[in-house]
């Protein structure tokens, strides 16, 4: 479960408001998707959630820990693959993994049986071994996808998780969402790639200049805005007239 | 390539920008007053430097040689180019992550090589003339100049950089032709640019250990009876500065004569190493990044999957990090090699400087033990002072900030992880010239561990303190490993202030003893200061700054 109440975050001096007053309450075993257009405030709310930054006002709970004060729980709780891979160049993939594990405390068996699950479906076995710095765009997205569950989180995090990935690794993560979520656990994540919303997604929410202007399943969605797609259903909302 | 120089040039003159840190800022107070803290700092500093070239002044006049402080100054300059410039140039011409941007644009490969070497130098140029001027100035005002001294010394200082840059240029170009030979090449960076530097101190050295050594007596006797002066001695150690010193202090067309030979002699020396190798750098440049990928992409054994603690994960990538980054291992453990290798060269080569050690034990006793374990201790504590590696810790993440943030650690293990890494990378520094020690003096083996020991209070306290700025003003904006050791001021600002540290404990263990105060009791003292400090700095970065540090966000 994501539950954001009244979540207000500023810049420059409170003139911009990234997050408006935000109320969201996503169950578990949902896929959610999170939308909108550029600037809207979709990664200043990922980053909300995941610790990254403080609101100026409002609470974030992930599970039952509130990411301001239970920190440390909140943050066992999820996986998170971000926007952008600024991470460790000369470590070797597998040396970024054993971190990651390191630091979530994963046993040995558990880890080996992650990386022996996930290494071959990504296609990264070969490469596991090399530095970082030698990666593709997709590679280390993949990298980054596999090290964001390798402590089986309650709640997995995706800021635009398909830019990179070639078509059959996208293949393979969707698949994994869905997995992830008919277990009990929760994906929320970020996208602009509307077809893929459409049909993985239980439920969408549409955030436009900080604000949640709409949240629904898909059809529930396309249905209060006669639309035939979800790409018209965000036309429509988020396209400023004139 | 003039398209070029202007990006970088402005590239770099933004980091600074007030303006555009101010209108970025959460508090516009913090950030004003930072810069008026920063640039009261660099004027003390400045102003250290202004009153130590004055003091000189002063003595050479005293001699009659006034112009051999223009010698001194410009032969500083040179060396502090060859000596600090060497990685950077290194860095900036083969490591820029720029590199394959700049290769698909329309412009030649000696553009790139000049637009770089001229944005270097610049930066350069700027140091020679901070250095400089205080002399030419105290000397136009002394001698009476008119305004073509200052206008040539303006003119000439700037291009006091040109030549050592050449040489570094060539030899940086040498090294990444040698190294494509081998695998493991940025081990080979690290070991040749300090090989580089303790060979080039070692010359030095040397050359003034043998200038001293021959006939000391007689050279002295020449310089009292006027029949050679301090220049002539100076002017050996680098010929071309004659001419500089010429071209300021001579009058009429002999000053302008060696004026136009000393910059084109400048000049040209750059001019050829730009001619013979500007056509091949891009190539060169684009080999070296492509060459590292595929290097980089021979595979390493996935070894078995061993459990550690969190925060032994997150001291084990500090270390790693300190050690595999050619650029962090040189500014961070620089002193830990050179001084040791240079130290036991000059044991083992023998000679004056063996037959000095032989008598310490005999001028130890003369010297009261505690007094000789707070020389000692003052001595390695220095070394550490220049502990770049903890003092750049939190910047040095960069934009990783924000993935640290994300997980589940306890911010001062964060800290803590950091710290330790700060004091082993002392340790690395201080051992072996410990251990140098103890075996070069053994009769002193218990003065020597102890003031080992009394050090290690003072060097935790600098490094807690210099972790602690860190974790407070981090720097996260940098665009290459360079930027992120080398260009950070605040970091640079408390190696300084940690120098300053020991300065004023050594002044307040002389005042102790010039109050009487027994040798032992004003160590004890000052000892017991230095704990006071490590444990009130550690219990604050463990609680504030740890706080501090995890909520620091990282603005575009």
């Amino acid at each position: 479960m994501i539950r954001f109440e009244n979540v207000t975050k500023t810049y420059s001096g409170g003139a911009t408001r990234a997050v408006d007053n935000l109320n969201l309450e996503i169950e578990s075993g949902k896929v959610f998707g999170f939308l909108g257009p550029n600037g809207a405030g979709k990664t200043t709310t990922i980053k909300i959630m995941t610790g990254i930054l403080q609101p100026d006002a409002g609470t974030v709970w992930l599970e039952h820990a509130d990411i301001a004060k239970d920190t440390i729980e909140a943050k066992r709780m999820f996986g998170f693959v971000p926007d952008s891979f600024e991470m460790f160049e000369r470590l070797t993939g597998i040396d970024y993994l054993r971190f990651l594990a390191d630091v979530y405390q994963v046993g040995e068996a558990e880890r080996k049986a992650h990386l022996d699950q996930y290494l071959p479906l990504f296609d990264l076995e070969k490469a596991i071994g090399q530095q970082i710095r030698s990666f593709s765009h997709g590679m280390k997205q993949k990298l980054q996808i596999i090290g964001s569950t390798i402590h089986q989180p309650r709640i997995w995090i995706l800021d635009e998780p398909m830019v990179g990935l070639d078509p059959a690794s996208m293949h393979v993560l969707k698949q994994k969402m869905r997995d992830y979520c008919d277990s009990g656990k929760t994906v929320f994540f970020s996208t602009h790639v509307l077809d893929v919303a459409e049909r993985l997604c239980d439920e969408i929410g549409i955030i436009r200049d900080g604000k949640l202007i709409a949240q629904g399943a898909p059809d529930a969605l396309m249905r209060s805005e006669s639309a035939t797609s979800l790409e018209d259903v965000f036309l429509n909302l988020t396209v400023k007239e004139g | 390539m003039f398209a070029y120089l202007k990006l970088l040039v402005k590239q770099r003159l933004a980091l600074w920008n007030p303006a555009r840190n101010l209108r970025n800022a959460k508090s516009k107070w913090k950030v004003v007053l930072s810069y008026i803290g920063f640039t009261l700092g660099m004027l003390a500093l400045y102003g250290m430097l202004v009153g130590m070239e004055y003091l000189l002044y002063g003595a050479f006049v005293q001699l009659g040689e006034p112009q051999t402080l223009l010698a001194l100054t410009g032969i500083v300059c040179t060396l502090l180019v060859i000596v600090t410039s060497f990685f950077f140039v290194l860095s900036e011409l083969f490591f820029s992550r720029d590199i394959p941007f700049v290769s698909a644009l329309p412009i030649t490969s000696r553009g790139l090589l000049g637009a770089k070497l001229i944005r270097i130098w610049i930066g350069e140029a700027g140091i020679a003339l901070l250095v400089c001027l205080p002399v030419v100035i105290l000397y136009g005002i002394g001698h009476a100049m008119g305004v073509f001294y200052y206008l040539a010394a303006i003119i000439l200082i700037p291009l006091l950089s040109v030549a050592p840059l050449a040489v570094v240029t060539l030899l940086s170009f040498a090294l990444i032709r040698v190294s494509a030979l081998w695998k493991r090449r940025e081990l080979l960076t690290i070991v040749a640019s300090m090989a580089f530097l303790i060979a080039f101190l070692y010359a030095e050295m040397r050359l003034s250990l043998s200038a001293e050594g021959s006939d000391l007596g007689a050279l002295v006797l020449q310089l009292v009876l006027r029949q050679k002066q301090m220049l002539d001695l100076v002017v050996g150690i680098y010929p071309p500065i004659q001419l500089f010193t010429s071209a300021l202090t001579n009058g009429g067309g002999s000053a302008l004569l060696h004026g136009i030979m000393f910059a084109g002699l400048n000049i040209s020396i750059m001019a050829v190493v730009w001619v013979l190798l500007g056509n091949g750098y891009q190539r060169l440049a684009v080999r070296q990044q492509e060459s590292l990928a595929r290097l980089n992409a021979s595979k390493r054994r996935v070894g078995k999957q061993r459990e550690r603690s969190p925060l032994t994960a997150l001291y084990v990538r500090e270390m790693r990090e300190i050690l595999t980054v050619p650029v962090y291992a040189m500014n961070s453990l620089a002193s830990a090699v050179i001084f040791p290798v240079l130290f036991a060269v000059m044991v083992v080569s023998g000679g004056q400087t063996s037959a000095e050690l032989a008598m310490l034990p005999a001028l130890a006793a003369m010297v009261p033990k505690p007094v000789l374990i707070a020389i000692i201790a003052a001595l390695l504590t220095f070394l550490t002072s220049m502990n770049m590696a903890v003092a750049t810790s939190v910047s040095r993440e960069g934009k990783r900030h924000e993935f640290f943030q994300t997980l589940p650690v306890k911010p001062r293990n964060h800290l803590l992880a950091k710290l330790l890494m700060g004091l082993t990378v002392n340790m690395l520094c201080v051992l072996p010239i410990t251990v140098i020690l103890l075996v070069a003096i053994p009769s002193l083996a218990l003065t020597i561990l102890l003031g080992f020991v009394v050090s290690c209070f003072f060097s935790t306290a600098m490094a807690s303190f210099a972790l602690m700025v860190d974790a407070r003003h981090p720097r996260f904006g940098w665009k290459n490993e360079t930027e992120a050791i080398k260009q950070n001021g605040i970091a640079a600002l408390t190696m300084f202030g940690s120098m300053g540290f020991i300065v004023l404990c050594g002044a307040a263990f002389y005042g102790l003893l010039i109050l009487n105060v027994a040798a032992l009791n004003a160590l004890l003292i000052v000892m017991g200061i230095a704990l006071g400090l490590d444990v009130f700095l550690i219990n604050r970065l463990m609680k504030t700054t740890a706080n501090t540090y995890i909520h620091q966000e990282i603005r575009n």
